[in-house]
């Protein structure tokens, strides 16, 4: 098992590095000069010593280098020293990826959005998967009974209906008409008291509840599919036949093979989990990692822009890694290969 | 076209190939499974009334969605103005209508641009072994992309170029329907791969080599034809998910410009209005998901009709 987690974490470092030659290409490749927005009056030669101080005229590869110096050598060493308050080398002067428009670092800024995206991305998938299990189990164990129908029709309403209008649908009855909760996030609230916490609970609900249906909907159709494959199988009339319970059958023999698609299924669709966070944050103007995307995108903030789609890159291969690791749990014979 | 591999096999047992003779067609068989699965059939027809009334509904239906009536602004449905009004006065159903052409071609569109790239790379991995290594690398590397981040930058620093080289309709449909059938061929890519791996390995693909058959005829003539069962499951989803992509993507504002209707542009433009009309904001999000959950059911019903298993108990 040891081995096979560590191949696998192996596997993941080309995979990012491979990751960021793509999209520090498509932003390299892309027309456009961050000196195009100053003044036309600029003397050419102060234009040219602003592109070299930003070192855009270096070749690609010594551009691509000395960014992958800054992203998987300085910016780790900077969180380490800033979480264990030590000084690895030079701490004081070493280079930062600076976002354009802030002029802060832009991981900094990153680290102070992050938490929220987390938040609502992490509980909506716990609450997601806690509700898909049972019912996709429920309604594979019953085909074609009520439960069943209701469950895959209400699923397939979920996968289908976009978060962007089941987010705005949200608003409209419930903050417009009925007024349960607010509209917007209100980014400034600070838990320090039993009211702001309900007021914290209150304004996460909405969001919280949209990424749920979204990601419970998905999860529990493949979770149907996959255990209705497995209720046929051989084995699961030999486990009857030798007298255990419908309860030991089902959970511990049926379950355990069925996840094993599920697992994967759910590494494939983290991008997708991702981009729901976006919209959501969007909707609702969460200050997260999607919000700060959108507004980096528009205000043309290249380092920041490269840095987050890098960060999201991050956190996908990191669930893909998460997901390897639990497909070798429960399938022993994925170890070995 | 899914049929030919079953309808060989058939014609081959029973010695009566292409003579027409009134037996149970496989396409038959499918079709008569396909229609017993109540949502596809559902989807079939809803999906059929939406496209029809997006080609024709423009020419038929009289209001001008481009026609800007400041006087009648932000109005509740009536029998002038079915769906309302915008807050410029201009007509909701007309331009849902005219939306809806531009959603639905950017869906097909990018669906078949994905899936030819899907099945080109899964039939030409499964059928080299040299090429299986480094293709399926790369599709792997691709699922772990966050692809809606770099949708986003993609579009925001190619939309000007293509603008100027091709309209702005023109160039941001292109750009649009480009970059969702990039990042939307993975899936096909991968089951097709699955199965091109089990069929070159039967005894008809064999007989295609020995005859002298050459390889890009096998693969265009023998194992493509194979492989499109899956290909049309991947194709109905495929046309979901498109739909889905341009509507998050002009939901961001960052897809077809304001001039340019389309479902999710609708909403994004919709949703500051949400306190004043909130109807505007239900409309075109209906639309969106009856679509994509109609294309969804067909998805289901073909998976389910091509399925052996459940249509021999049929």
């Amino acid at each position: 098992m040891a081995s096979y987690v560590i191949r696998r974490i192996l596997f993941a470092f080309p995979t990012l590095v491979v990751i960021s030659l793509i999209i520090f290409a498509i932003l390299d490749l892309a027309p456009g000069d961050p000196t195009g927005q100053l003044p036309l009056t600029l003397p050419p030669e102060v234009r040219q010593a602003i592109q070299d101080s930003l070192g855009l005229n270096d070749p690609f590869l010594v551009k691509w280098v000395k960014w992958m110096q800054l992203m998987f050598i300085n910016e780790p060493l900077n969180a380490i020293d800033s979480i264990f308050g030590t000084c690895i080398g030079d701490c004081e002067n070493r280079a930062r990826i600076i976002s354009w428009s802030s002029r802060a670092p832009a991981v900094d800024v990153i680290y102070q959005r992050l938490p929220q995206t987390l938040w609502v991305l992490g509980i909506s998938f716990i609450f997601g998967t806690m509700l898909a299990i049972p019912i996709g189990v429920i309604s594979a164990y019953k085909q074609y009974s009520a439960f069943d129908n209701v469950g895959t029709f209400v699923t397939m309403v979920g996968y289908s209906v976009p978060t962007f209008f089941t987010g705005l649908l949200a608003i409209v009855v419930f903050s417009v008409w009925l007024g349960w909760f607010p509209s917007f996030y209100d980014t400034t609230l600070v838990v320090n008291s039993w009211e702001t916490f309900v007021a914290q609970v209150k304004q996460m609900i909405m969001p919280v509840a949209v990424l749920t249906l979204f990601n419970a909907a998905a999860l529990s159709r493949f979770t149907r599919s996959s255990v209705l494959d497995n209720l046929n199988e051989d084995y699961v009339r030999t486990a009857r036949s030798k007298g255990l319970t419908e309860n030991k059958v089902v959970t511990t023999h049926v379950m355990r093979n069925s996840m094993i698609p599920v697992v994967t299924l759910i590494a494939l669709s983290v991008p997708g989990i991702f981009a729901g966070a976006i919209i959501t944050e969007q909707i609702f103007r969460i200050n997260g990692l999607g919000q700060l995307l959108i507004i980096s995108i528009g205000q043309s903030d290249v380092p920041m822009v490269q840095t987050l789609t890098f960060i999201f890159a991050v956190l996908i291969v990191i669930f893909n890694l998460v997901a390897d690791i639990m497909y070798g749990i429960l399938d022993p014979r994925i170890r070995y290969d | 076209m899914a049929t030919t591999q079953q309808q060989v096999e058939e014609g081959v047992d029973t010695g009566q190939l292409g003579l027409g003779e009134k037996h149970r067609s496989l396409k038959a068989d499918v079709w008569r499974q396909f229609r017993r699965h109540k949502g596809a059939l559902a989807g079939l027809i809803l999906l059929t009334i939406i496209v029809i009334a997006t080609v024709f509904g423009p020419l038929l239906y009289p209001a001008d969605p481009f026609e800007i009536d400041v006087a009648s602004a932000n109005q509740t449905p009536s029998v002038d103005h079915p769906m309302g009004t915008d807050n410029l006065g201009r007509d909701v159903l007309a331009r849902i209508l005219i939306g809806g052409r531009i959603s639905l071609s950017v869906g097909f569109a990018a669906m078949i641009f994905g899936v030819i790239i899907g099945m080109g790379i899964g039939i030409v991995s499964g059928f080299f072994r040299r090429l299986d290594g480094p293709l399926m690398r790369i599709t792997d590397l691709f699922l772990a992309l966050p692809i809606l981040p770099l949708l986003l930058v993609v579009i925001m620093l190619f939309r000007e170029p293509l603008k100027d080289a091709f309209g702005p309709e023109l160039g941001i449909f292109l750009l649009v329907v480009f970059v969702i059938g990039v990042t939307s061929w993975m899936q096909t890519a991968r089951v097709v791969r699955g199965d091109v791996l089990a069929i070159k390995e039967q005894e008809f693909v064999l007989a295609a080599h020995s005859i002298g058959t050459r390889k890009r005829r096998v693969m265009t003539r023998h194992i493509a034809p194979n492989v499109l069962s899956p290909v049309m499951v991947a194709a109905a989803l495929g046309v979901a998910v498109a739909i889905l992509t341009e509507s998050a993507l002009s939901f961001l504002g960052l897809g077809f410009p304001a001039d340019f209707p389309t479902w999710g542009r609708l909403l994004f433009d919709a949703k500051d209005y949400l306190q004043l009309n909130p109807m505007r904001v239900i409309w075109p999000g209906v639309m969106i998901s009856l679509t994509v959950m109609s294309v969804n059911f067909i998805g289901d019903g073909i998976r389910d009709a091509l399925d052996p298993k459940l249509r021999s108990k049929g």
